[in-house]
């Protein structure tokens, strides 16, 4: 059985000194402690379930390149998390950019996430292009600001506000 | 607020498997890549020992005279140099995936003071990787096509620096294995400039941090900087990144370093770029 199943610190510093050392038994137990919540994310970015399993596997490679990287085994999850949203990121970046509409779009209303089911909201967000999905994402689950969406997917602030409103229209349509 | 790291999504079976799979390839592309490298190196500088004796000393020479000491910012006469052996430069920054091999003339010339020079193994193995890459005699068109695009690299650069570096016996031959002064090499779509030695405490601005110069923006970008024995001193995922010569706040040892570069270039093409970095006090 999986010796590191309890998921206090001591567990993960086991697993992650592990990784350190390219033991395939540490690094199993680090993918199932971690790989539920990590393909939640890239169900997020992704197009569909196929990509989402692709952008995970690009992830995991990264995770387990830069495990050296992570000095507070505490931290494991979130270490975790944001190389995938990174790697999200950089997966997501190269989509080429929709012909903008106009120059100053204002931002329509902000969208309440609240009401609804996560996985209604990851449904839905498989319906936006992937530009609108990637905005959407950073800007309002991972929290960034319009310039540092703008900064991280290295377009402009009015590239990102467009892509927002146009994300927000569409996800109000699809969870009504 | 929702908390989004408690969405959880079950992932088919195998993919942890795929990403073994991927890692192990990874390393062992990396390890078969100084391997080779050096098997190379051995083979390719016994054939030019055999074939051209003269030409190292002349070299030697020609390098010793217009050694530069590196806070002086004239450097005019190892651009001259640097320009004469345009393909050697390529030598660092060669790329490990044969397809772009087009760098080499001189190239055996390189082996051969490569060998001798005291540059740790890694090092000199990625001196070679460019040889790996391409057969011992290729012709003269090499130079021709990488020099004329080299020329807006430069002055895109803005700077034209040229880091040539001597210090010993050992690094003047590396110098002229193709590491002195300027190294652009010439790619099919992103033209990329890297120092071979910098300066960290010089007076001169350009020499004292180590970056690289794309003509276009590259993605998943990621450099990583070794000692000799192979600890990372410096890692980095911003293409824009420079490199001051420290490790932890304090100074590195002076030497050879090897970086390692891997983007994604606009052809969509993921690409590894390998070279040394000398660090001069």
């Amino acid at each position: 059985m999986n010796v590191y199943n309890d998921m206090d610190s001591m567990g993960y510093a086991e697993m992650v000194e592990g990784c350190r050392r390219h033991d395939a038994a540490a690094q199993r137990a680090l993918y199932d402690a971690t790989a539920p919540m990590a393909m939640g994310v890239c169900m997020r970015y992704a197009a569909s379930r196929e990509d989402a399993q692709d952008m995970l596997q690009d992830g995991y490679v990264k995770v387990f390149e830069r495990v050296g990287q992570l000095r507070d085994s505490k931290r494991l999850m979130s270490w975790v998390y944001s190389v995938m949203v990174n790697n999200a990121i950089q997966t997501c970046r190269h989509n080429r950019f929709e012909r903008l509409a106009s120059d100053m779009e204002p931002l329509t209303k902000p969208l309440d996430l609240e009401p609804y089911l996560m996985q209604d909201i990851v449904a839905a967000m498989q319906q936006l292009s992937p530009r609108e999905r990637l905005v959407f994402n950073l800007f309002t689950v991972e929290g960034y600001s319009v310039d540092e969406v703008a900064k991280r997917t290295r377009t402009t602030n009015v590239a990102v506000r467009v892509m927002l409103s146009r994300a927000r229209e569409k996800m109000r349509e699809a969870l009504s | 607020m929702k908390d989004w790291k408690e969405y959880e999504v079950e992932p088919d079976e195998g993919v942890f498997e795929k990403v073994e799979r991927r890692l192990k390839m990874r390393r062992l592309w990396r390890v078969g890549g100084w391997t080779a490298a050096a098997a190379v190196v051995v083979a390719v500088g016994v054939l030019v020992a055999t074939m051209r004796p003269t030409v190292p000393t002349q070299e030697r020479e020609r390098v010793a005279e217009k050694a530069v000491v590196p806070t002086m910012p004239a450097e005019v006469p190892v651009v001259a140099e640097a320009t004469d052996e345009r393909p050697e430069t390529a030598t660092p920054t060669a790329a490990v995936l044969p397809t772009t091999a087009v760098r080499e003339t001189v190239a055996p010339v390189v082996a051969a003071t490569a060998v001798q020079s005291a540059t740790s193994e890694p090092a000199k193995a990625v001196a070679e990787t460019a040889v790996a890459a391409a057969p011992v005699a290729k012709p003269a068109p090499a130079p021709a096509a990488p020099k004329a695009e080299a020329e807006p690299v430069r002055t895109a650069g803005g700077e034209g620096e040229e880091n040539a570096v001597a210090e010993g016996t050992a690094e003047v031959h590396a110098a002229k294995a193709g590491e002195g002064g300027t190294t652009p090499t010439v790619h099919e779509d992103n033209v990329v400039w890297v120092p071979n030695a910098i300066a960290p405490h010089s007076d001169v601005d350009d020499v004292r941090t180590f970056r690289m110069v794309f003509t276009s923006t590259v993605d998943n970008f990621n450099i990583q900087i070794f000692n000799r024995r192979g600890m990372r001193v410096y890692s980095s995922s911003d293409p824009q990144f420079q490199w001051d010569g420290t490790f932890d706040g304090s100074d590195v040892p002076q030497g050879a370093y090897v970086w390692v570069a891997t983007f994604r270039d606009t052809s969509g093409r993921l690409r590894q770029e390998k070279g040394t970095v000398t660090v001069v006090r």
